[in-house]
């Protein structure tokens, strides 16, 4: 993947004709722009973050102000936070103002010792989108990027329905992540084991983001992973305990968060909606062992 | 502010009341937090009032490896602001609101405010059983104990300088209150919509995560984003 990606990113970049404008004053040049900035307005890196928040996040109503335009933008900045000592990690931002949506992006740099983890990405991964009002002004310290709406819409077109799955021993790893996030979940849950190979679904992979969400069927519960280890990384899966998080269909989705006062437990229909697409639709059937589980439920702590 | 009272027990139970001038020497305290002695990695039993509060802490803040990590004091300054979003909702509530509004129903202490709504509350995984007893489900015990775990390996790291953290967080929390030191208190307008000042929910930063109703997204400009969640203050209705 990484080699596909990186391939993509040299050959798009010999075709792209860049289009950048820097704070409020357009430059009739290409301006020097080097470094984090550099990568995190190049073209090819902007359309797998367009393609990411397509599967994930845009609407159909979210689309009309780019037609509008004929024209997507993106107000990018680099952020800098104070990081720990050693930590090369960087950090920006992705704004798509006529979708209303602001995402942060990370390239982590780092080692973790009592986990023996070299954390390392190798591109920039969003780790936060969110729904904003959007300025009508591009705010201070951002560089704004214009891609042709036309072009960026063809190949989301075209590419809609191609993913990239995991296989070879990151498939081994996740399908034994998966195994034994659903084990643990029915012996907290008091549940019998279900007979059988039990069948879950994998969305696709993303280039640009260190998440997978899965779909237990027969447990109706969708199984979100998230991390700032690359998935590829054998260290995430090791310590996947995590950053994971299961959602029951028939507990955990609402229409609103409203009326769950905002608890972090719950997903939107429309989230879970999402999520069930990109897994069962588009996603990838996986088969898993039967569930060996503890006949004995953990107890409660006090 | 000067109206602000402690309200908390060492059973989780009692209420107890204390004057301001009382809380500075927690100021004090956690300034010197990150000089005081050796770290240990452990957090005190869950089924005290200060090792629930510490459990909570651990479980909402991200750690080195997980997706929100950006560095420890974020994570610590998360754990903070979480805190004082539990500390408002027991007695800080906003002209126009009432507890039940903010907090699922009505909190005698901050115990109440972790394990309220149940099901629904906004501390997921964190509730009462049949007993009364405050608990929390295996999965939340789970991660804390891996990254207990993790603690111990080698000399002593950011995991246990963070777990720590907590646990004196909340030894301190129960001892003397959180303070008048909140980090949203003074907010009163966000992008032209009027607020009440002060945190009153915090939310996993994720794209269309929103409480909904009343409460109004604290920007970045505020530092509204701390340790992997998103702060959220309320609508100024009175």
């Amino acid at each position: 993947m990484k080699n596909r990606f990186a391939e993509a990113v040299v050959l798009a970049s010999l075709f792209f004709a860049p289009r950048i404008y820097a704070g409020e004053e357009r430059m009739s040049t290409v301006p020097p722009i080097e470094g984090t900035l550099a990568e995190l307005t190049s073209h090819p890196w902007l359309e797998e973050v367009t393609r990411h928040l397509y599967r994930w996040y845009i609407d159909e109503r979210d689309i009309a102000p780019v037609v509008r335009a004929n024209e997507i933008i993106y107000w990018v900045k680099e952020n800098k936070p104070k990081l720990d000592e050693d930590d090369r990690s960087r950090f920006g931002e992705v704004w798509l103002p006529q979708f209303s949506l602001a995402a942060k992006v990370k390239h982590a740099d780092y080692t973790i010792p009592e986990m023996n983890a070299k954390v390392k990405s190798d591109a920039f991964k969003l780790t936060e989108v969110e729904r904003i009002e959007a300025p009508a002004a591009m705010p201070a310290g951002f560089t704004e990027v214009r891609m042709p709406y036309a072009e960026v819409r063809d190949d989301l077109f075209k590419t809609r329905n191609q993913a990239v799955f995991p296989d070879g021993e990151m498939l081994g790893r996740m399908r034994a992540a998966v195994r034994a996030e659903i084990a643990s979940d029915i012996a907290a849950n008091h549940q019998r084991p279900p007979e059988g190979t039990q069948v879950v679904f994998l969305c696709a992979l993303s280039p640009v983001a260190n998440e997978v969400w899965a779909f237990w069927e027969s447990g109706r519960t969708l199984i979100h992973f998230a991390s700032d280890i690359d998935l590829d990384n054998p260290a995430m899966w090791e310590h996947e305990k995590l950053e994971c998080k299961l959602y029951h269909l028939d507990k955990k989705i609402v229409v609103s968060l409203e009326d769950v006062n905002g608890s972090n437990g719950f997903l939107t229909r429309n989230e879970a909606g999402r999520a069930l697409f990109n897994c069962l639709a588009v996603g990838k059937r996986v088969e898993l062992e039967p569930l060996k589980v503890n006949a004995e439920p953990p107890a409660v702590k006090r | 502010m000067q109206s602000l009272f402690l309200r908390f027990g060492a059973s989780g139970t009692q209420r107890r009341s204390l004057p301001l001038r009382s809380l500075r020497p927690l100021h004090f305290f956690l300034a010197l937090l990150p000089f005081l002695g050796a770290t240990s990695g452990e957090l005190p039993p869950s089924g005290t009032v200060p090792g629930f509060i510490a459990l909570l802490l651990v479980n909402e803040t991200p750690f080195p490896g997980e997706r929100a990590w950006v560095s420890e004091e974020d994570t610590k300054a998360g754990m903070l602001a979480i805190l004082w979003v539990l500390d408002s909702r027991i007695d800080s509530i906003p002209p126009g609101y009432t507890q039940a509004q903010i907090a699922s129903e009505k909190c005698r202490n901050i115990i109440d405010v972790i394990t309220a709504g149940g099901e629904k509350g906004q501390c997921d995984g964190f509730y009462r059983d049949d007993r009364g007893d405050f608990v929390a489900v295996p999965r939340v015990h789970e991660r804390v104990d891996y990254l207990v775990q993790c603690s111990t390996r080698g000399k002593p790291g950011r995991f246990a300088r963070l777990l720590d953290y907590a646990a004196d967080l909340a030894a301190a929390y129960e001892k003397g209150g959180i303070g008048e030191a909140d980090r949203f208190a003074g907010i009163r307008n966000v992008d032209g919509v009027p607020v009440t000042g002060r945190a009153y929910s915090w939310m996993t930063d994720r794209g269309s995560f929103h409480p909904g109703g009343n409460f109004v997204r604290i920007p970045d400009s505020e530092s509204g984003s701390l340790g992997g969640n998103r702060f959220f203050t309320l609508r100024k209705l009175k």
